[in-house]
């Protein structure tokens, strides 16, 4: 029951899930590591703030970001004079899928910051290098595996957005229908087989994320392993 | 030299500590949690201190009145942390190389060499023994050639067998590379064994310096019950139907425990002090394999025992007395004295087994580091002077 929108559906969603990791980890990346090193106020507000997304329902949150990049509004009118278009847009789609998705990339990639040692940094302060030629050689190396796990586990949760999708970007075909959307299209129309086949790709995409973050993490347990408490 | 004069404080605790490195190997003594790695930090560039100064070789590191602070790397100060801290994603190799500067300084190669490190070069460190992953930090340090090496308590965390093994090497770094070292420790053992003269740290203030067995006296009791001699040497003689082997040290010539050790073996040998006896006249009619003619160099008294440092053969042994017994025989300083032990006394460590095919460099480069309880080199050479007999080994009872 593979149809031309199925494929249109899924290399939309496709597009759109490596766009929103992609901004997630731009952003996701030095706020993770912040949270790991600095514990402050500050740091517990913004942790919060960027963390309600995984606990308010998801029409909630697209709500929200339709109040506040609709081109009717203060920000949206600015972007959109920009040419940066989100509402009922793929845009949109990759913005929603992102919010949605940050706190599950920051509580991963947070933690791993937090597993590479502050003293193993200061053991390289001492060998001779500079703070930047710390971070890119030890602390990110030393991070990465738990990085690519965020990344994966955030593509996973992106590639199923439902419902902040639907307020901000809707369902248009070809250019905001994604996988999720057309599923209940589908259904909608009683063309049942069709959304099974987009669900079995749904299911086989979440399978593989969670599969490769696994073995990320076991291979990073593995190489920290008896390192006491070095 | 080091010089520093400065206050730190780190919540409600405060260090005052003033001094100067006068000598290339220091020991810093002191209970745990006294300080000791906070100046240690203080130093290296990793914490700030709250006011004061520290200058290397002229070089002002911090100075709070100019509001000057060097950062870590630009110090050059090797650090070997008391858990080794090695980099859990790189290899043996690649952590040897990470800090390397253009400066002169012991090669890559040479450290290979001196530390063993052949065989663990593209391992991990999390296939590492502790043991091998503390030689491999010690090597780490100095490969980035530094100009003073702080040692944090480094063999801390490992076992007795591991400990004894490393002390030689870590012996090297003074007598091959003349690189002066900080050795922070609470085990008087090692500092007497690695520094002429020791910082000790006590109730928030660093004070100093002491010659290390001087430290016997000011230190709590268990570390105290613990002191152990340790002397390196040569397996020269296997003897199994006597029971014991011949390890040569300095030219003496020791009975020890065969231990598994075989001819040509790098060994070094540690006696505990409270298993020396001393007797005014030759003992002839003791078990004891071995009796060393000596000279009481030092005694005094702490905590119910007495501490006497004796002069055999080139080399100091301390020994722990009972009050009772010092007062009986009359133990003066200067006193000649007969230094027995047993050879089961002695635990015996091979350092590096005799290489097969093609002898390798480090017994001989052992030999170069042998010595026990070093002594300031002023009183060295009076000494010297003074004890020709002793020092020919003439009067040693198993050179017949």
């Amino acid at each position: 029951m593979w149809s031309h929108a199925s494929a249109e559906a899924l290399k939309l969603s496709l597009r759109v899930s490596i766009a929103a990791t992609l901004l997630m980890a731009l952003i996701g990346i030095p706020v993770a590591f912040w949270l790991a090193r600095r514990r402050s106020l500050l740091s517990r507000i913004v942790e919060c703030l960027v963390s309600l997304p995984l606990v308010i329902p998801p029409v909630v949150t697209g709500h929200l970001l339709l109040v506040v990049l609709s081109p009717n509004r203060f920000l949206g009118r600015r972007l959109d004079r920009l040419g940066l278009r989100f509402a009922l847009d793929w845009k949109g789609a990759v913005t929603a899928a992102a919010v949605v998705a940050f706190p599950i990339f920051l509580v991963i990639a947070r933690t791993a910051f937090q597993r590479c040692d502050s003293r193993l940094e200061d053991a390289a302060r001492v060998l001779n290098s500079s703070r930047a030629r710390v971070l890119f050689t030890i602390t990110i190396p030393i991070a990465l595996p738990g990085l690519l796990a965020a990344a994966a586990v955030a593509f996973a949760r992106a590639f199923g957005e439902f419902g902040a999708t639907m307020m901000l970007a809707g369902n248009i075909p070809g250019q905001t229908r994604t996988i999720p959307q057309a599923i209940y299209s589908e259904l909608l129309a009683g063309r049942e087989g069709s959304a099974w086949s987009l669900t079995s790709v749904s299911i086989a995409v979440g399978v593989a994320a969670m599969a490769a973050s696994q073995m990320l993490i076991r291979r990073d347990s593995r190489q920290i392993g008896v390192a006491p408490n070095a | 030299m080091l010089e520093f004069d400065f206050i730190t404080a780190l919540g409600s605790f405060q260090l005052t500590a003033r001094g100067s490195q006068a000598e290339p190997a220091i020991g810093l003594f002191g209970p745990t949690a006294s300080g000791k790695t906070t100046f240690l930090n203080c130093l290296a560039g990793l914490l700030r201190p709250r006011c004061g100064f520290i200058s290397l070789d002229g070089e002002v590191f911090f100075d709070s009145s100019k509001r000057r602070c060097i950062p870590p790397d630009h110090r050059a100060i090797g650090y070997v942390f008391q858990h080794d801290r090695l980099f859990p994603h790189m290899t043996v190799e690649h952590n040897m190389r990470y800090g390397r500067r253009r400066a002169p300084g012991p090669s890559i190669d040479e450290l290979i060499e001196v530390f063993d490190l052949k065989p663990l070069l593209q391992r991990h460190p999390n296939r590492l023994s502790g043991g091998e992953r503390q030689r491999v930090a010690v090597a780490r340090a100095l490969a980035a050639a530094p100009r003073l090496l702080l040692l944090d308590e480094p063999l801390a965390s490992l076992d007795e067998a591991s400990r004894i093994r490393i002390l030689p090497y870590l012996a090297q770094v003074r007598e091959k590379w003349r690189i002066p070292f900080i050795y922070v420790s609470h085990s008087l053992t090692e500092i007497s064994f690695l520094a002429r003269a020791a910082w000790c740290i006590a109730d928030g203030t660093l004070s100093g310096l002491f010659r290390p067995e001087e430290l016997l006296f000011a230190s709590a009791p268990d570390s105290l019950e613990s002191f152990r001699n340790i002397i390196s040497g040569d397996i020269e003689e296997v003897r199994p139907e006597c029971g014991y082997c011949v390890a040569n040290c300095r030219g003496r010539r020791l009975r020890v425990r065969l231990d598994g050790v075989s001819v040509g073996d790098a060994v070094t040998l540690s006696l505990p002090a409270k298993d020396i006896l001393l007797s005014l006249a030759s003992p002839s009619t003791l078990s004891a394999r071995n009796a060393l003619r000596g000279r009481i160099l030092r005694l005094s008294e702490s905590r119910n025992i007495v501490w006497a440092v004796v002069r055999a053969a080139a080399a100091d042994l301390v020994v722990q007395l009972t009050i009772d017994a010092a007062r009986e025989l009359r133990l003066r300083p200067g006193l000649p004295v007969y230094v027995v032990f047993k050879s089961h006394s002695v635990t015996v460590t091979t350092t590096k087994p005799q290489a097969t095919g093609s002898q390798s460099q480090i017994p001989s480069l052992l030999h170069a580091s042998k010595r026990i309880l070093p002594e300031l080199p002023t009183e060295r050479h009076r000494l010297q002077a003074k004890l020709p007999e002793a020092l020919s080994g003439r009067a040693e009872r198993d050179a017949i």
